[in-house]
């Protein structure tokens, strides 16, 4: 695997990446340039019965510390998964030693699973 | 792969620049995710597959996303604070970049004295070449030479639950009515019985900020959704009722009569 073919291996990659960045810049030029720009006090209002959007509410539109416990479980269990994925590609090499290896991993962070799920910490409206 | 590294690498500076120079804390985690997408694929070009894939599954999708949710705890709006909170924050940050810098130096130089002794970087071909791929080299190290750290990482893994538990969740007190008894308590009371009055007379613009009037003309005040009445961008209504309620009293001689007395 010399560098050439490694690089060609993510050439679609790029290519998605150079599609998805052409077409975001051709829909937001393309929009200015053909949309017309008629601009009124009605047209900017919320249709009929849509909420104004107000100005921020005091200290800055601050969200629930709630997000931020999903997002940390997410991330715990997250970095579980990137451990199966080494052990999912050779676990056949890795034969009976590796399957107990990872059998004790998985039980282990199984107990914060179970901690979270137990104190409540799964459910959004608890 | 050399045209690979210099965009990758001057993009990765840059993002990292404007991580560090703009005004809003959401561009500034948008540089970063910049930086860290960048230096993904730099560390696939160096044939570490799996460490390039990891940096954008776990840095730019997850830690990215805690970022942002800390950005909307904190508040996206909130000013920068120049004060000092941390004692000695300034003279720590001083010390952690001249650190940084000598580790750089120590790193150019040690490569350059290499290079200059013709000892080329081999690279990860040869190590992945060796088990017939990145992800299987990755492997062998991990569930063989170091198990030991391998297992323990689950044991840290089960300190960052329990952290996030201890820091981010909170034990209701009270019980939280539900569907059936919330229902059960509105047939109860008349007033409530038929469900709420809508809101929406005089309205002019937006019906569910003006909210509606009773029968007996009084306003109506939980018409209004309680979101807007905390914001407090309600439209008062007393002045129009008041303008309507002149106009009907005129129109009717007798009824304003009957008021009077």
């Amino acid at each position: 695997m010399r560098g050439a073919p490694a690089v060609s291996a993510y050439l679609p990659i790029l290519v998605l990446g150079l599609v998805s960045f052409g077409f975001a810049v051709f829909s937001v030029v393309a929009g200015a340039l053909t949309g017309p720009k008629r601009y009124n006090r009605a047209r900017l209002a919320a249709y009929e019965c849509g909420i104004e959007p107000t100005p921020q509410p005091a200290g800055g539109g601050r969200f629930p510390v709630k997000y931020y416990l999903t997002a940390m479980l997410f991330i715990v269990f997250d970095i579980e998964i990137v451990f199966l994925y080494p052990w999912a590609v050779t676990f056949d090499r890795l034969a009976l030693f590796g399957l107990i290896e990872m059998v004790l991993f998985i039980a282990t962070v199984l107990v914060a699973y179970a901690y979270v799920w137990r104190r409540g910490g799964l459910e959004w409206d608890n | 792969m050399i045209a690979v590294f210099w965009v990758c690498a001057v993009l990765s500076v840059a993002g990292g620049f404007g991580m560090v120079f703009s005004r809003k804390a959401v561009h500034s985690a948008l540089w970063l995710a910049l930086t860290m997408i960048n230096l993904a694929v730099l560390y696939v070009s160096q044939q570490a597959e799996f460490l390039g894939i990891v940096q954008v599954v776990v840095y730019t999708g997850a830690v990215m996303m805690l970022f942002l949710f800390v950005l909307m705890i904190v508040g996206v709006d909130s000013s920068d604070s120049l004060v000092e909170t941390i004692r000695g924050h300034r003279l720590a940050s001083v010390a952690a970049v001249l650190a940084l810098l000598v580790l750089v130096l120590t790193m150019i130089n040690q490569a350059t004295q290499s290079l200059a002794l013709n000892i080329v970087p081999t690279g990860l071909e040869g190590a992945n070449a060796d088990e017939g791929g990145n992800v299987q080299g990755i492997a062998k190290l991990l569930f063989g030479r170091y198990v030991f750290a391998f297992e323990v990482t689950s044991a840290l893994l089960i300190t960052a639950a329990l952290g996030a538990m201890v820091l981010a969740h909170r034990d209701r007190l009270t019980r939280v009515p539900g569907q059936e008894e919330l229902s059960r308590e509105r047939l109860a009371d008349p007033a409530t019985a038929a469900g709420l009055p809508a809101p929406g007379v005089y309205a002019r613009h937006n019906a569910v900020d003006t909210p509606a009037l009773l029968p007996d003309g009084s306003i109506a005040e939980n018409s209004l959704p309680g979101a807007l009445v905390l914001r407090g961008t309600t439209h008062d209504v007393r002045e129009e009722v008041a303008v309507t309620r002149a106009a009907e009293l005129a129109s009717d001689p007798k009824q304003a009569q009957e008021e009077q007395s």
